[in-house]
């Protein structure tokens, strides 16, 4: 009965908190406050526990892919939307998915979680498996230094109940070992990584000094295809459609279904996990493709400069029609400087907050920019009355707050809520 | 003939904050002028560059700072008879903390090449804001607009100069920012200082062709970065106030 009344004003909370058109994190919040045990009370009742995805870059995407290999499997899977990954975002998605009396059916938790408060939601949530995606250098302002970012993914991964998966390819995290803990680990192919116009973008540590030690990938992308890429298992290879384009997107890929086996153990089924991408959707704003009067508006959000150069790096040829846009979501954008858009030709509508600054970026590197209009409304009508171009896709390249208000604009509603 | 060679110290490890953006503004307002540029970087291990018309460190947390710290030190009689003779330093951020005598506070004990007579104190108030400051480098004063993102409370010597004064933003801790010996200065401006500033960048182009004899003047080309870096900062200036959550 403890669970009632909590719950109920959480959700009142909640209601209230949508009519005002708020953000969702208070009304967990609330409920952390009446009651505290709320988040192991709750995860607990998951048979197959919980997994937490955790990396500077890519956790929505890969979060995304291991939920949908688990429900392949036959599971009921909890997971927490795009970026509802504090403590109190994580108990606002549970609080609309319980009963009154703080049941849930489902099997498995597989949460994305912020860094910095891994190591305490651990302590709630008791973790089987840890997934670590990569180091790479984010938010200065947040965190100042890439290894203690770093020790906060591993400072989480020792306490996991069961199992580590790690990035081979990352100096911060491949290198992770354990006494107690099963660790395997994820990659790409060292010629796959050569090929790419700027690599993985991971971080270098530099502190630590090149690591020595060869390390194997339990699941390595060996091929990138038109449509998706091969993943080596073993001495098993498989194939599977990917959700977006991009090198990144593959590793991703690899990351949640090594995750998966090591969660399912012999349960695990490589053709379950291949039909799972075959139908997949993009997650939220990652190569989303949405209706724009006769057109298509493809999606690519970013948040620093690791995922836009990633992002730019996976575009075959520079884009017909493009908007670049960022707002004061993203407060310092020093690293501009740091990206090579060598694979722009042209921008036709720079947008947002920071229009001018990467404005100013675009004129440095000599590539021509069609219009500055910082009001992203503005900025989509005009990419909407562009004339319709020869392959129909119109591209959008934005941080997280404006691709919210485009996706709006375009007439798609609002499902996801950031915590 | 390459009328400017620009070098840049460390750019993977010092070049976290958008450092190569000073790079490469200097490099584009110099041509748009019409030098003949030339870059050249020093990595770790590199022998000891012969020669520059103008020198660029940037940023870069404690962590890296130490990686280099071997290698920098090396640089220390180099540079400031560099300095002497007219040539810019500019240094930002974790590059000026390691120019100055030294970095303490928070676990770090870093010894620094003293090319500033200033010390680096880690462990102030964390800061991630816009940032004002008013600068005389190079002529009359000059308001620079720009990010500031460090924990640092700089201590200048006795005779030591600021690199300016703030106007907004925390700068050394005592209402002056950075520092500056001679053509060379080292600031926390950041966003970065010099594409966001080009009245600074000109000056540090007019103080490294004077060296040589050169002329550097502001030209038509110029023209489109300067409207952009104009309507940059009249939107940073709306916004001093903003404040950045550091969680
Ligand atoms: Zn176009």
């Amino acid at each position: 009965m403890k669970y009632v009344l909590p719950i109920l004003l959480g959700r009142l909370v909640r209601v209230l908190a949508r009519a005002r058109g708020g953000g969702s994190a208070y009304p967990g919040y609330l409920v952390l406050k009446l009651l505290p045990t709320f988040l192991t009370d709750v995860t607990k009742q998951f048979d197959r526990g919980v997994l937490f995805v955790l990396g500077s870059n890519g956790k929505s995407t890969t979060t995304h892919m291991l939920s949908d290999i688990m429900r392949s499997h036959g599971l009921r899977v909890f997971t927490n939307p795009t970026g509802a990954n504090l403590p109190q975002g994580i108990a606002s998605a549970l609080l609309s998915e319980v009963s009154l009396f703080g049941r849930l059916k489902a099997d498995v938790g597989v949460l994305e979680v912020d860094e910095a408060f891994a190591v305490e939601l651990s302590g709630h949530l008791h973790p089987s498996t840890v997934l670590m995606l990569n180091v790479q250098v984010d938010q200065l302002y947040r965190f100042y230094e890439t290894s203690r970012v770093a020790d906060m993914m591993t400072d989480t991964a020792a306490t996991a109940g069961t199992h580590v998966v790690t990035n081979r390819d990352d100096e911060y995290l491949g290198p992770f070992e354990s006494a107690t803990l099963d660790v395997t680990r994820f990659g790409a192919s060292p010629a796959l990584v050569a090929a790419a116009p700027h690599g993985l973008q991971n971080a270098s540590a530099y502190d630590k000094g090149a690591g020595t030690r060869a390390l194997t990938a339990e699941a390595e992308v060996t091929a990138l295809t038109a449509t998706g890429a091969t993943i080596a298992l073993g001495d098993q290879a498989v194939d599977v459609r990917l959700p977006a384009k991009g090198l990144h997107y593959a590793v991703d890929a690899a990351a949640a279904i090594q995750t998966a086996r090591v969660a399912l153990g012999p349960e695990f089924d490589s053709h379950k996990a291949v039909a799972a991408f075959a139908a997949m959707k993009p997650a939220y704003g990652r190569g989303e493709r949405l209706k724009i009067g006769s057109d298509e508006a493809e999606f690519v959000m970013f948040k620093n400069a690791a995922s836009l150069q990633l992002n730019l790096d996976a575009l075959a040829t520079a884009p017909e029609q493009v908007l670049l846009a960022i707002d004061e979501g993203t407060p310092d954008i020093s690293w501009i400087y740091d990206v090579d858009f060598s694979s722009l030709d042209h921008v036709d509508v720079v947008s947002g907050a920071k229009a001018w600054q990467i404005a100013l970026r675009l004129e440095h590197a000599g590539i021509p920019i069609g219009t500055v209009e910082p009001q992203i409304e503005k900025a989509i009508d005009l990419m909407k009355a562009l004339p319709s171009p020869s392959g129909k896709t119109k591209n959008f390249i934005v941080n997280y707050e404006q691709m919210m208000i485009a996706r709006k604009m375009l007439g798609y509603p609002d499902l996801e809520k950031r915590a | 003939m390459t009328d400017l060679t620009i070098l840049q110290l460390y750019p993977e490890q010092l070049g976290v904050s958008g450092d190569g953006g000073n790079v490469v503004t200097l490099a584009e307002r110099a041509r748009r002028g019409g030098l003949d540029v030339a870059v050249t970087e020093h990595r770790p291990g590199d022998a000891l560059p012969a020669a520059a018309d103008v020198v660029l460190i940037g940023s870069g947390p404690l962590s890296t700072l130490r990686a280099i710290h071997s290698d920098v030190l090396r640089f220390r009689e180099l540079l400031s008879d560099w300095s002497d003779a007219g040539i810019p330093v500019v240094a930002i951020g974790g590059g000026m903390e390691i120019l100055s005598r030294g970095i303490s506070g928070e676990g770090a004990d870093l010894e620094g090449l003293g090319f500033f007579d200033a010390s680096a104190h880690r462990g102030a108030q964390r800061r991630a804001n816009y940032f004002k400051v008013s600068t005389p480098y190079g002529g009359g004063s000059l308001y620079l607009l720009g990010f500031e993102d460090h924990a640092t409370r700089f201590e200048l010597g006795a005779g030591a100069s600021p690199f300016g004064a703030v106007v907004s933003g925390g700068g050394n801790g005592d209402g002056r920012e950075g520092v500056i010996r001679g053509a060379s200065f080292g600031t926390q401006m950041k966003g970065p200082a010099l594409p966001l500033n080009p009245a600074l960048t000109d000056r540090v182009l007019t103080a490294a062709v004077a060296r040589t004899g050169g002329a550097y003047a502001v030209a038509d080309a110029h023209a489109t970065l300067d409207e952009y870096a104009t309507k940059s900062r009249e939107v940073i200036s709306a916004n001093l106030e903003h404040v950045f959550k550091a969680m």
